[in-house]
């Protein structure tokens, strides 16, 4: 039966019709074909027959170019050979979904083996390794007296971005290609394909839909899927809708990568750390898209927030016949965080020191210079921050309570009453990585009627940051709120975005749109009407980021926080059980405060998901968890989340925050899950499992 | 299989394959549920509708048990003063809306207010975590849902739609 | 066109009376039942749905017994006053889906599901529930101690579950925990339910079932016979002396059960005998 859906879209900007919403009616649907098995050669496809007007795109068949470039690397369209379970070999357009469907569904690939599955595997391919040094780090020989040596290996598994909105393009090729999609990359969209279809870039266009913003940092994937969808456009010259299903976007849509991270620090007796030697292996699937970006933000992490005077950092991305994976909940810093933070818990409680006193006196001064040899203008919120977070939680006495509670842990089990335990981390969130590569631009126009019009280079879901945005420009230009229209993203218009996007909103938009409208203010009554008025936003003059020397600045921005976790582990249940979660923050002053609280909360959300919840693994090269069986946290790991905000004079501008939660609630619920575990406790990889609590509760205690 | 139902207060008659679900048909038969993508596994929570009533999963309920049935969906509820009303009380609550759930939520949540007046506020946490969504607006869920509910005590109300 | 891609689709029937219902089950052995419709099923050729059927949706509260027909859904018992279903059946029916799919599901469903977690079938079990259950031409009871290690009910070819009875009495004391949900793996999967009747520092009575989801129910008999009677609270060596005993049985247990159930069976044993001191 054949099937049209109706209904309009995108209640937030409404995008002339003609060039991006042809009726839909007209549209024809696209599906990928895709590969049953790992690995191997393409040799047929067995379907039933093919309906006369479909269209099938195979090998060979890519107009332009048949390969889809992200940043350096290059991926092969519709390939002979299969990298993964689920990789797109045909394409198949009909004009209604179910035949579609139901046609892909009945069709197999016939695939003749090439040797076993090949197992992870390093590439020496630029931008599979980065190793960083300073000084000169200590080998166990020459270890000065009264110094020890800390050792930690520490791991996180895989995510998916969770997004219940999937991946849906619409793609209308005629001479000139126009692309709908939901992508925080619209440039990236333009570049795909135009080279696909062997267009100018300036043939080509996209629209990004409102909820551009909730891609889950997908970044490349939607670019990809828009080939496929204006590659069968152009075959069977209608507009195409391609939508994945929640189920294929969850098999299919690239997920954070797994990382491992083996570190080693020298260390005195008072917890100075002399030297640190970090080894981290990150996966990152078929293909190693963005994997250099991955790596560095992965060894940020790891080095920015304490002092570290010697240190040797090595960073290696893994290739293996799985999915390529993506960066789902910020880019890397996550998993470098993730690992220090466990290394100092392993440091703290060797050397008997207070965790928050520890990272008091070890986060970068104001007079030390940071592994990228910039010394810092301002004194480090950390300090401020853990002093907070120690008070509001009362920390130190719970801890020692707790610690007290753990040597009785047999009495506890035999009682069947919980253990328990507090766990504390700093986090920070580096905002613009690499950013200013390209200026950003935003125009105002202000017609005869009075109406202003504001072209913002960013999408944004954010239906309160919309009005804002309109209060002040109107504010300003002393509009009444309805005269100010903020327009929809045309790629022409649009710079070079790329996955330093998301925090614009925060760090360079407002910035922008006051520019804007002051000047239009001043030309107003100067200068006839309609007037328009563009302002540009250009790095700031601060030294360049050099990632092969690890030198400049990385960041347009820092912005820390410091969180702890308190949780109880309920034997019986072989369950943690969050009994509180606070996070202090310094993000500079709000422009919203509820909007502020809301993404911090969906960090921290994300974090308590990847450490306890949210389990994923590969097998035989697709992923082995339905999606029925993928959890993100409920109201059981839910607890109410403590926020608080600190007011810093140093900081007057408004800062990105919405990965502060998923960076550093991580390493914070893991440290107060091996406290009420007990010191013997080697728990050091996430998520946390049922089963790997049962393990330690048996080999740690012996009531059962 | 033609069948006759009210749809959204509206007597219609809808065509569509009896095993078909309630969800696809709408959506694909009546323009409903414009942009939602569901499980189909009767988990997620976006294409919950009210049947007779009471609230399900619209893509477990098939097409042959909705004859001279009632169904209202969120857009048919979007047009209630119920809706006006909790949507506010919401919003006053700093309520950020999330594109991918605030619809799905607010209908969820205000069905199962309403069919369970004396809800307690730790019902109402759980069933606020029934939508999986990454988005942060639980807190403000559950103080609305609160806030609902001792007005309702005040000023005892009958639906009207 | 797209013959060679269309998907056939089941005939599917809605009576509107039981005695349609027993007759089209009697001519069509092996047709599907469809309940609440919340369980997804192989898709058969034939099907019987059994959501018209005003029958099998009645509560009757007797003097002894509250009857509840098979096709109440979960959210209309929860609904239920307090005074009249057992907090410990309330406890098991909300932790069983969401509240939507409660508005779906049937008790019915629930007991007659196969291969199903049985989150109702271990509490109706210690309730001391009674089915009825029609064919064509019989009708019959059962008692849910008779489902056997299943822990579901057997229906033979043609019946239909028409009602659960449970007895009005008090079920003292209870216990219920269930841990994981769909979403986990099966061998991480389990519930217990436990009823005990502690009067005049003695344990006057004590019932307690695991079960085991696509593996059945599990319940040592002699050991609650060994504790009815016993002085509380439990001292540490008794519980140890209990624990011990259930330990033993689950190493002869007759049913496939993970490291992780057994662990956990043994500990909500010892978290239930150290919270019946309490009380």
């Amino acid at each position: 039966m054949a099937r049209k859906r109706k209904g309009t879209r995108d209640p937030l900007f409404d995008p002339d019709p003609r060039l991006f919403s042809p009726p839909l009616a007209e549209c024809w649907f696209g599906v990928c074909l895709r590969a049953p098995v790992s690995h191997g050669r393409v040799v047929g496809l067995v379907h039933p027959p093919l309906p006369g007007n479909f269209v099938l795109v195979g090998p060979g068949q890519i107009p332009g170019n048949e390969s889809f470039q992200v940043l350096k690397v290059k991926l092969p369209l519709l390939p002979e050979h299969v990298h993964y379970v689920g990789e797109p070999l045909a394409l198949l357009a009909g004009p209604d979904e179910h035949t579609v469907r139901a046609f892909a569904a009945q069709s197999r690939f016939v695939i003749v083996p090439s040797g076993p599955e090949p197992g992870p595997h390093e590439q020496a391919a630029h931008g599979h390794t980065r190793t960083v040094q300073r000084g000169a780090v200590l080998e166990t020989r020459d270890l000065p007296a009264d110094c020890l040596v800390v050792e930690s290996t520490t791991s996180s598994g895989a995510q998916d971005h969770g997004r219940f909105d999937a991946l849906e393009v619409l793609a209308n090729v005629t001479e000139v290609a126009m692309i709908r999609v939901k992508s925080q990359w619209p440039a990236h969209v333009v570049q795909s394909v135009a080279r696909a279809l062997d267009l100018d870039p300036a043939q080509v266009q996209v629209m990004a839909t409102t909820t551009a913003g909730l891609t889950g940092s997908q970044v490349w994937f939607p670019s990809l899927y828009s080939v496929y969808a204006a590659v069968l456009s152009k075959a069977c010259a209608h507009p195409v809708l391609m939508r994945l299903t929640r189920q294929e976007d969850f098999h299919h849509s690239p997920k954070r990568p797994e990382c491992r991270t083996k570190l080693r620090s020298v260390v005195t007796r008072d917890g100075r750390i002399l030297s640190l030697q970090a080894d981290v292996v990150v996966q990152v699937g078929a293909w190693p898209v963005m994997a250099e970006e991955l790596l560095d933000r992965t060894l940020v992490g790891l080095l920015t927030p304490y002092y570290l005077e010697h240190f040797e950092v090595t960073g290696t991305a893994q290739v293996s016949a799985t999915p390529p994976r993506g960066p789902v909940g910020s880019n890397g810093e996550a998993m470098g965080l993730f690992a220090l933070e466990n290394h100092v818990q392993d440091l703290c409680r060797e050397l008997d020191l207070d965790p928050i006193k520890w990272r008091m006196a070890n986060a970068v001064a104001k007079d030390q210079p940071w592994f990228t040899g910039l010394v810092p203008k301002a004194e480090n919120p950390l300090r401020p921050l853990m002093a907070e977070a120690a008070r509001v939680t009362d920390f130190s006495r719970k801890q020692a309570a707790f610690e007290l509670l753990a040597q009785d842990r047999s009495r506890l089990l035999e009682e069947a009453l919980p253990l328990r335990g507090i766990g504390v981390a700093s986090g920070f969130q580096g905002n613009g990585f690499l950013a200013g590569g390209s200026p950003v631009h935003l125009e105002g126009r202000l017609e005869e009627t009075g109406q202003l019009s504001l072209y913002i280079p960013l999408v944004t879901p954010n239906a309160r940051q919309i009005e804002l945005w309109k209060q002040s420009a109107a504010a300003i230009l002393q509009l009444s709120v309805d005269n100010v229209r903020i327009c929809p993203v045309f790629s022409g218009d649009h710079p070079t975005g790329g996955p330093s996007f998301a925090s614009r909103a925060f760090e360079i938009i407002p910035r922008l749109l006051l520019q804007t409208c002051e000047a239009l203010a001043q030309k107003r009554f100067r200068q006839p009407l309609p007037l328009t008025v563009r302002s540009v936003y250009r790095r700031n003059k601060g030294p360049a980021w050099d990632a092969e020397q690890f030198t400049g600045q990385p960041f347009l921005s820092l912005t820390w926080c410091a969180a702890v976790a308190e949780v109880q582990i309920i034997p019986h249940r072989a369950e943690v059980e969050i009994v509180r979660l606070s996070l202090v923050v310094d993000a500079g002053p709000r422009i919203d405060e509820s909007a502020a609280r809301n993404a911090l909360i969906e960090g921290v959300q994300m974090a308590v998901g990847w450490t306890l919840t949210e389990a994923l693994g590969w097998d035989q090269g697709g992923v082995d968890t339905g999606l029925g069986r993928y959890r993100l946290p409920g109201p059981r790991e839910l607890p109410p989340i403590e926020i608080r905000f600190l007011e810093n004079a140093n900081q007057t501008r408004p800062h990105g925050l919405g990965n502060l939660g998923a960076h550093a609630v991580a390493p914070a619920l893991l440290g107060a899950i091996r406290q009420a575990l007990g010191q013997a406790s080697s728990l050091s990889s996430i998520p946390v499992s049922r089963k790997m609590l049962d393990e330690a509760l048996r080999l740690g205690g012996n009531a059962r | 299989m033609k069948v006759h139902l009210i749809l959204n207060g509206d007597d219609v008659t809808v065509t569509a394959e009896p095993r078909e679900s309630l969800f696809e048909v709408l959506q694909s038969e009546a323009g409903l549920f414009a942009d939602k993508v569901c499980c189909d596994q009767g988990d997620c929570g976006r294409c919950h509708l009210l049947l007779d009533g009471r609230e399900v999963p619209g893509c477990l309920i098939p097409f042959f048990q909705v004859r001279e049935r009632e169904v209202v969906t969120p857009e048919g509820f979007r047009n209630t003063e119920e809706y006006r009303l909790f949507r506010t009380l919401l919003d006053d609550e700093g309520l950020v809306p999330c594109p991918e759930c605030t619809e799905v939520q607010v209908f969820h949540l205000f069905s199962f207010l309403e069919q369970f007046p004396q809800a307690d506020a730790e019902e109402c946490r759980l069933v606020i975590g029934e939508i999986p969504c990454r988005c942060g607006s639980r807190p403000v869920l559950e103080r609305g849902a609160r806030r609902w509910l001792e007005a309702r005590k005040e000023v005892p109300r009958g639906r009207r739609r | 066109m797209a013959a060679a891609v269309e998907v056939a689709q089941p005939l599917v029937y809605s009576p509107r009376t039981l005695s349609e219902t027993l007759a089209f089950l009697s001519a069509n052995p092996g047709c599907q039942i469809i309940a609440g419709g919340t369980a997804r099923n192989p898709e058969v050729a034939v099907a019987v749905s059994l959501h018209q059927l005003d029958e099998l949706k009645r509560i009757t509260l007797g003097e002894r017994a509250l009857d509840l027909g098979a096709g109440v859904t979960l959210a209309a018992l929860l609904a239920l006053p307090d005074s009249q279903v057992p907090r410990v059946l309330k406890e098991a029916l909300r932790s069983i889906g969401t509240s939507a799919l409660r508005n779906l599901a049937t008790l019915g469903g629930n007991v007659c599901q196969r291969g199903f977690f049985g989150d109702l079938v271990p509490v109706l079990l210690l309730l001391g529930a009674q089915f009825e259950l029609r064919g064509q031409r019989t009708s019959r009871w059962v008692a849910a101690q008779d489902f056997g290690e299943h822990g579901h009910v057997e229906l033979s070819g043609g019946e239909v579950l028409v009602r659960v009875r449970l007895p009005l009495e008090d079920p003292g004391v209870h216990f219920y925990q269930k841990i994981g949900s769909f979403r986990s793996a099966w061998d991480e999967r389990l519930s217990m339910v436990c009823l005990a009747t502690p009067k005049n520092g003695l344990i006057s009575r004590f019932r307690l079932v695991f079960s085991l989801p696509q593996s059945g129910l599990v319940r040592h008999r002699d050991l609650e016979a060994d504790l009815t009677g016993q002085r509380l609270p439990l001292s540490a060596r008794e519980r140890a002396t209990v624990l011990e005993r259930l330990d033993e049985y689950l190493g002869h247990l007759p049913l496939p059960a993970s490291v992780f159930q057994r662990e956990r069976i043994l500990h909500l044993a010892r978290w239930v005998l150290t919270r019946l001191e309490d009380d």
